[in-house]
């Protein structure tokens, strides 16, 4: 029996404590030796500022109510985010979906085998995805739609300022993978419930996460980057990365910056240029090798395809996707080409395709068809012998499972990596790398150990089950990551459990592969010390 | 008793049709939403076995759009006829469920072929031999089937649910009262099918009567019982969540598989463009919506720049 099979849903109501809490032994064992430690204590100091009443990990930093107005001001202002949510005007952009998901579930709970949070908290009740769900629709019937007998017929739920700061808080236990609404036999979709609470949070209370509004989707309108990078330093910095690896490989390239009439603009999460040059390195590479006509931009936000918007705000997203279309159109460039980074890909290919106006709607692709293409098409020389270790790949959620964006990565795998094998539930049954929508960025309040502890844990056994037959570590692996959020993630498992030393698992993209076997190129591309 | 049956069962029809339209309608007339698919899209064609879509393509806007109609209905066919969905990811339900939704199949297409025999007496046209005789021998069998794993579903979803811990704290009363309500239907059908020489019969009898509003006494207390079970769950099933019946549709067409880009579609670039109009009152200091402030306005409004810098 489950240690939380007590945990009702009514308590999400209850006046003081936490919620639950994950212990380690509740946690799913892997296949080598991880040295849990325990949860970081919540400073007395944190609990007198904020609300802290999940389970001892604090994404939102909810201001904590002094007095009984203000107690109520946060239930009023909640409620009043709600009605938006369910009004076509507030929220034409999610009503539909929200709407059918709030009416027809059927409470079956197919979707908690699906979540990889439910399996990796040892199958914590908090962490079904309908939990929160079905708290949402139980507030949502009984005070906002007031349906008689509401409390009889669905279950009775007390709205008070710690339900709403329970229920917020909650809504950064879900990656927005949407796994579970995958398995749902109905298409109800519980990911999408606990982005709309998120989005509640954000549009009416101003209430989110620091790393994605001040420092993530602020910081890129105002600066450009999420890093905080201008114009000016980025080409600066790419200019650095193109003379440093010229050099390593023995191919001269240059990165072009604000080609008017270029065919490709390429968009990078700008994150790579400070974490993975390579990658950038890697990119512009492979372009020029094609022959064909890119460019960057140095425009505002346009040299950073993040777009923080889609894990919790509207207004944030479609301001950030019109700047990147914005200045696709001031080049005149053909298409945009979106790099490695999952949320940039569904971001503004899909779900920009109905908010980009039509004089803005610049044609948007993966670069993964890009990429295969161009493998295939002959016009590079290839070694597929200098990949010859164990690779498989995880996919990113964004890409894969909601854009279907499937066999490119794996032609090219197939093609240039003689040992590459895939994980299990690969495509799109893939597990999130744990750091989804948002979370590989963030690294306080127990988020960092949640990630390892928690929410990474179902992909680590995926990547132990793929090198099953070559764990030791005189073989070197190679995990692609073609993402730079599940790239974030995975590093900072790998270091956390001393995988790198442990057993020689290295990860990267996907472009980092292909010119490692590039004829043209001086072998060792992928450097395995460093990784 | 007799007349009231009969009002009853009109009733139950238009309060079912008032729900279904009304529901539909509420759907349709909801602003055009932003994409959400979730792959595999079924229309996909061969892309859709291992869940691809046109944007394996470079260029895919410049390709002519490949949309399979069979790939689609073979999808919705082994959804509706066999829950694939639930047969994939939780096997355990689906045998209970499985059950419980193929036995409502082979009532409803009993119902619809006793409503023939209706039709038949009705214009005159039923004669006691070949077809007629054919249908009501396939009627009677259905009847039997559907309502025995009618029974059989209803009942182990309800135990399900009373046993499941995990699943006992999501089940409410209605939960529980439409599972009876099934159960007591079928139940009743059971017993009408097994004291009567034939349920077709009886029930070809009832839907002529109906359709000339003759209101001929029953004098089968099971088969009046299961007439208003039946009648009120007719009624009742639009009304709540098992409303999922035709509005699966849209959560499947529109939602989930709703991939159609905007590109060069001039109806969707119109519709969300009037989205785009529409009066933001969301309160956040980043927004600052006034329910007059337009959603194109917000979207181009940069939040970190002053007039100043403007």
């Amino acid at each position: 029996m489950a240690k939380t099979d007590n945990l009702q849903l009514k308590d999400i109501s209850k006046k003081e404590g936490f919620l639950t809490t994950v212990d380690n032994s509740d946690l799913i064992k892997l296949p080598f030796e991880t040295n849990d430690e325990e949860w970081n204590e919540v400073s007395a100091e944190y609990e007198d500022k904020y609300c802290s009443l999940l389970d001892g990990m604090n994404v939102l930093n909810i201001p904590k109510p002094k007095t009984p107005q203000e107690e109520e001001e946060l239930v009023n202002g909640f409620l009043a985010g709600m009605r938006k949510l369910f009004s076509p005007d507030n929220n034409w952009t999610f009503l539909a979906m929200l709407d059918t998901s709030m009416d027809y579930c059927a409470q079956c709970n197919s979707c908690s085998d699906a979540c990889h949070l439910y399996y990796g908290s040892g199958e914590n009740e908090m962490y079904r995805p309908n939990y929160r769900s079905e708290i949402f629709r139980r507030i949502y019937r009984k005070y906002v739609k007031k349906e008689p007998f509401a409390a009889w017929r669905y279950g009775d739920i007390d709205l008070n300022w710690q339900t709403v700061a329970r229920l917020g808080e909650l809504a950064y236990r879900c990656n927005l993978c949407r796994r579970c609404a995958q398995t749902c036999p109905i298409g109800s979709d519980n990911a999408l419930i606990a982005r709309e609470i998120r989005k509640l949070f954000s549009q009416e209370l101003g209430i989110y996460p620091v790393e994605l509004h001040e420092k993530g989707s602020m910081l890129q309108l105002s600066k450009g980057s999420s890093t905080g990078m201008t114009g000016e330093v980025v080409k600066s910095n790419v200019d650095f990365i193109d003379e440093d690896y010229s050099e390593v490989t023995g191919y001269e390239f240059k990165t072009p910056w604000d080609v008017q009439g270029a065919d490709i603009l390429l968009l990078h999460n700008a994150g790579e240029i400070m974490a993975w040059p390579e990658n950038i390195a890697a990119f512009a590479i492979i372009m020029e090798a094609a022959g064909l006509s890119w460019t960057m931009s140095s425009e505002l936000a346009a040299y950073d395809s993040i777009n923080y918007g889609v894990f919790y705000d509207d207004a944030q997203f479609a301001r950030t996707a019109i700047l990147h279309a914005q200045a696709a159109k001031n080049l005149g460039v053909k298409k945009i080409v979106l790099g490695e980074c999952g949320h940039a890909h569904k971001a503004l290919t899909i779900i920009a395709d109905r908010v980009l106006p039509p004089e803005l709607a610049i044609p948007r692709e993966s670069c993964f068809p890009l990429l295969r293409d161009i493998v295939m098409s002959g016009k590079i020389k290839f070694d597929p012998s200098r990949n010859d270790f164990p690779v498989t790949i995880h996919d990113p959620c964004n890409v894969v499972r909601l854009m279907g964006i499937v066999k490119p990565q794996r032609e090219i795998l197939h093609k240039l990596c003689p040992q590459f094998r895939e994980m299990p539930d690969n495509g799109v049954d893939n597990y999130c790398c744990g750091g989804g929508s948002g979370f590989a960025i963030m690294s306080r309040n127990n988020i960092e150990q949640w990630r390892y502890k928690i929410s990474g844990r179902k992909k680590m056994e995926q990547i132990s089950a793929a090198f099953s037959d070559c764990m030791e570590p005189e073989i070197q692996k190679y995990i692609c990551a073609p993402c730079s959020n599940c790239k974030g993630q995975i590093r900072e498992m790998l270091e956390h459990y001393e995988l790198f030393e442990k057993s020689s698992m290295a990860y990267g993209g996907i472009v980092e592969l292909i010119v490692n076997a590039m004829v043209d190129v001086n072998p060792g591309f992928i450097n395995w010390e460093e990784e | 008793m007799a007349s009231f049956i009969y009002v009853f069962s009109y009733l139950c029809v238009l309060i079912c049709l008032f729900f279904v339209v009304t529901k539909v309608i509420s759907y349709v007339k909801k602003p055009l939403h932003v994409r959400w698919e979730l792959y595999p899209v079924a229309h996909e064609g061969a892309r859709a076995s291992y869940g691809g879509s046109y944007l394996e393509d470079t260029d895919w806007w410049e390709k002519k759009p490949h949309v399979s109609l069979i790939s689609e209905l073979k999808a919705m066919a082994l959804e509706i006829f066999f829950m694939h969905c639930t047969f994939e990811h939780k096997r355990d339900l689906w045998y209970r469920t499985y059950p419980f939704h193929i036995g409502l199949y082979f009532v409803i297409v009993a119902a619809a072929g006793t409503g023939l025999g209706a039709f038949g007496i009705v214009f005159g046209a039923l004669g006691t031999g070949g077809f007629w005789m054919f249908l009501e021998q396939v009627v009677n069998y259905l009847t039997a089937i559907g309502f025995s794993a009618l029974l059989i579903g209803s009942v182990g979803l309800f135990l399900r649910r009373l046993s499941d811990k995990g699943l006992r704290k999501y089940s409410t009363m209605e939960h529980f009262f439409n599972l009876a309500l099934f159960a007591a239907f079928a139940a009743f059908g059971l017993l009408v099918w097994l004291s009567t020489p034939s349920f077709y019969v009886l029930g070809r009898d009832f839907f002529a009567n109906m359709l000339q509003l003759n209101f001929v006494a029953l004098d089968n207390l099971f088969f009046s019982v299961y007439l208003i079970l039946g009648f009120f769950a007719v009624a009742y099933i639009p009304a709540g969540f098992m409303g999922h019946v035709f509005m699966k549709y849209f959560l499947y067409h529109d939602i989930r598989w709703g991939d159609k880009p905007s590109y060069n579609n001039k109806k969707i670039q119109e519709s969300f463009m009037s989205n785009l109009g529409k009066p933001v009152d969301w309160k956040a200091d980043h927004i600052k919506g006034d329910g007059k402030k337009t959603w194109a306005e917000v979207a181009t409004t940069n939040p970190t720049k002053t007039d100043e810098d403007k």
